[in-house]
């Protein structure tokens, strides 16, 4: 019995590397020996001595049916607490002791009930154990229900109930916290997804629901669904959970296309009718065929994913990858003692392996919400960077801009400079020229007309200074160049000039034009007028809004409409340069005197 | 009977010059220490000649006129300096009066009023025109912080006024003259001209390197003005 045992043993290490249940802790028996009878369509056949464990499926296919299973083993001390522990028993069981009812599970005709899916522990009562004991076991197994009887572990009550609470973590506690995380990060995963519309979430949030469920089952002594047809759930569950994580990988490292994709595709469409099929034709075959066909799409993902992950300097590709892994290497070790070398009573890998998903979806959404808060960063880094960019293209326009207009201002200063040159100290410059070459011209007479041209001078650059709209300053320096001439003249000016509001935007050009209609006003007064007091006064209008010059005398006056005589020329002049700075000039003139008045309007604020 | 006042000029033009020297020599009082028609050898001349009034251009083959009035300024506190400018515009004259002249006479002055205007800065009379006022007044307002600000406060040093002086300004920039300011003020004429040469005063700019600054800003080191 210890030499086969051994056999097998050693391969059970290779595959489950820990299994608990076909470990024989010390002062342990683990037996294998039994006898069988099968009762099949309500025949009972001829015992048959078999090597535990039993699996019904194995021995009979796709049938339902009942087998009795007689396990016989001897104690050294029937006076010690024994216990016995099966990690799977059922589907529904009945267990006696010599005869004595240990504990029994199921009706064995209800289709709902499975209680093969946890382990089952039964202390065996005082009295009951003798030295050579036979323990009787009936079991009702549903055709593809994994229903069968374990290995049992015998030995020392305490110590055997230790091991099946460890059993009983593994394969109970165990799983109803895995299928919660599951269920969590399903529906995480889908809200995610009702947001987002990423197929990414869709996949994984669906894949893990059906994983919820399939891992769920186990804690279901009493399914929702009469078997098979919860059979074709779970199974398609498993299937399906894998071909959905197989997507969400392949989406996940940016090759969900091509063969493998089509070929997911395929296997996930024809899941449940392959799993359907399988049942409701009692082909359990079939069942191994597609759960190793849902391997291939697995591995095949595994592949495409270890090797993205592999190039991939992201750390969630890696992260994936080594779930990949985790998953595959579980899952094989699973295909390969559930269905190759047909094990009874351990525990799945693959459903704690898949665990790994959830890690790399919670990795990935951490890692994406951290991308974004770095792209938003460097998306605002970026926008200031283009805004100061931007701003400094405009600075740059407008200072272009300003270049511009200063050049123009400079080529029409020049051009307002030469014009007046021209006009004014070139002709009076001209004009002494001319005196000058008549032999008959008085010196004096020269001489004024030289002393007229530089006040003119004087004038100009008095008018190239930016006043900044401060007319009254311009009136101060127009009465400072000309006080020398009404001096001499033996003009008395008298002078009353207010504070007077700045004229906003006030231009050389306005200067200008303002100095030449009181210079010309002035020139009228000396040259002509013959008068010998003189007044000037400038106010601020509030009413109008304006500024008024008024240029009074008690000269002889002189006919203002008239183009001959004094001031024809520059009466002409003043009017064109008033009519440039929106001004209004009045000049009375009589026998009595003359007065101009000039009314200055101030730009509305 | 008084000292002779000791005056020395410093001007290119050979006309202005001659013009100006015999305008001197004919003045009573008055008599010409020394001409120049070049800035360096005049500044060589101030350190060891004490004079009492020095006329001098501002554009100069040789150097520029302020340097002439630095010159003259560190080593001849007492005297006092009159600038030659063709306009008594607001440019030249101001900087002149920041580099520690007195006031300025036109080169197209008549050769009586070149007396005039040597007795008048004598007599304490700084000659003041309305736009070199109003240009005052800009920058006595730039001092007021309120007003800096908006200006960026770049430009020329601020200058702190007293009321009573930037009120001689304000009537001065409007045209009035001196002897109207003090009738409009119940002063005296002199107590006018005080308030001005206060102000000018005022305006000269400590540093050397200031003054440097500015004359080299307007081209003054450079380029003869007219």
């Amino acid at each position: 019995m210890r030499k086969r045992t051994a056999m097998r043993m050693h391969i059970a290490w290779i595959l489950a590397l820990v299994n608990l249940f076909l470990v024989p802790a010390f002062g342990m028996t683990v037996i294998e020996d039994a006898e069988v009878i099968i009762e099949s369509s309500g025949v009972p056949g001829q015992p048959v001595a078999i090597k535990l464990p039993f699996n019904w499926d194995t021995a009979q296919g796709g049938m339902d049916g009942k087998a009795r299973v007689l396990i016989r083993f001897p104690a050294d001390d029937p006076r010690a607490p024994l216990g016995i522990l099966f990690s799977r028993l059922g589907n529904a069981y009945e267990a006696r002791l010599n005869g004595v009812l240990l504990g029994a599970k199921g009706s064995g005709n209800d289709p709902h009930e499975d209680y093969s899916k946890q382990p089952q522990f039964f202390k065996v009562p005082e009295g009951v154990l003798q030295e050579k004991n036979e323990l009787a076991i009936l079991v009702h197994a549903q055709g593809g229900r994994r229903a069968g009887v374990s290995v049992p572990v015998i030995g020392p009550a305490d110590e055997v109930h230790r091991q099946y609470e460890e059993a009983y973590r593994w394969r109970v506690s165990g799983f109803l916290a895995l299928s919660i995380v599951s269920a969590v990060l399903g529906v995480i995963a889908l809200l995610l997804w009702l947001r987002q519309r990423e197929p990414l979430y869709v996949y994984y949030g669906v894949g893990e629901i059906l994983w919820a469920i399939l891992v769920s089952d186990t804690l279901a002594q009493r399914t929702l669904l009469p078997w098979p047809w919860w059979g074709i759930v779970v199974f398609s569950a498993y299937a399906l959970a894998a071909a959905l994580i197989s997507k969400f990988s392949l989406i996940f490292v940016d090759r969900h296309a091509g063969p493998m994709k089509i070929f997911g595709d395929w296997h996930a469409w024809l899941t449940v009718p392959a799993v359907a099929a399988s049942f409701l034709l009692r082909m359990p075959l079939l069942l191994s065929v597609w759960l190793g066909i849902t391997l291939l799409v697995c591995i095949g993902t595994a592949l495409i994913a270890v090797v993205e992950g592999m190039k991939s300097r992201e750390l969630e590709k890696r992260v994936l990858a080594v779930a990949v892994i985790a998953t595959c290497i579980a899952a094989t070790r699973d295909m390969l003692y559930f269905r190759v070398f047909p094990g009874f009573g351990g525990v799945p890998w693959v459903r704690y392996a898949w665990v790994a998903f959830g890690v790399t979806l919670a990795w990935t959404i951490a890692e994406r919400l951290r991308k974004s808060a770095q792209a938003i960063a460097s998306m605002n880094q970026d926008l200031a960077q283009r805004l100061a960019e931007g701003e400094a293209k405009l600075a740059a326009t407008y200072a272009a801009q300003a270049e511009t207009q200063r050049n123009q201002a400079i080529v029409e200063e020049r051009q307002r400079l030469t014009r007046d040159m021209h006009d004014g100290l070139g002709s009076q410059l001209l004009g002494a020229l001319q005196l000058s070459q008549n032999p008959e011209v008085a010196r004096e007479v020269i001489t004024a007309h030289l002393r007229e041209a530089l006040d003119h001078l004087k004038l100009t650059v008095d008018a190239m200074q930016d006043i900044e709209g401060d007319i009254a300053s311009l009136l101060g320096a127009l009465r400072y160049r000309l006080s020398e001439r009404l001096d001499a003249a033996g003009i008395r000016l008298a002078w009353s000039v207010d504070p007077l509001p700045a004229i906003g935007g006030w231009t050389l050009q306005q200067s200008r034009d303002l100095q030449m209609i009181l210079f010309e006003a002035f020139s009228n007064l000396l040259a002509h007028s013959g008068a010998s007091n003189a007044s000037l006064r400038a106010e601020y209008l509030g009413r109008e809004h304006a500024i008024r010059i008024r240029l009074s005398d008690d000269g002889k006056g002189f006919n203002p409409r008239s183009q001959e005589g004094p001031g024809g020329h520059g009466l002409a002049n003043m009017r064109s340069r008033t009519a440039r700075l929106g001004a209004a000039l009045d000049i009375e003139s009589s026998p009595a005197g003359t007065c101009v008045n000039l009314l200055l309007p101030l730009p509305s604020a | 009977m008084h000292k002779p006042i000791r005056v020395a000029v410093v001007e290119d033009d050979a006309r202005t010059l001659s013009r100006l020297c015999g305008a001197i020599v004919r003045e009573p009082g008055f008599v010409l220490a020394e001409s120049f028609s070049c800035g360096l050898p005049a500044i060589a001349w101030l350190r060891h000649h004490p004079v009492d009034i020095l006329l001098t251009d501002l554009g100069l083959p040789d150097t520029s006129g302020i340097e002439v009035i630095r010159a003259c300024v560190e080593h001849q506190a007492q005297c006092d300096i009159m600038v030659i400018t063709m306009f008594g515009d607001e440019k030249n004259v101001l900087t002149s009066i920041e580099s520690g002249a007195m006031g300025y006479i036109l080169k197209g002055i008549d050769e009586m009023d070149v007396g005039r205007a040597m007795r008048d800065l004598r007599a304490g009379g700084s000659p003041m025109t309305p736009l070199i006022a109003r240009k005052v007044l800009t920058r006595a307002r730039r001092s007021d912080p309120s007003a800096a600000a908006q200006d960026g406060g770049t430009q020329a040093p601020a200058v702190a006024l007293t009321n009573r002086e930037a009120e001689i300004l304000n009537l001065i920039a409007r045209g009035y003259t001196y002897e109207e300011v003090s009738k409009l003020l119940s002063v005296s004429l002199s107590t006018v001209q005080t308030h001005i040469k206060n102000t000018y005063g005022k305006l000269a700019v400590k540093s050397r390197a200031e003054a440097v600054y500015e004359a080299n800003r307007m081209g003054l080191l450079r380029s003869r003005a007219f």
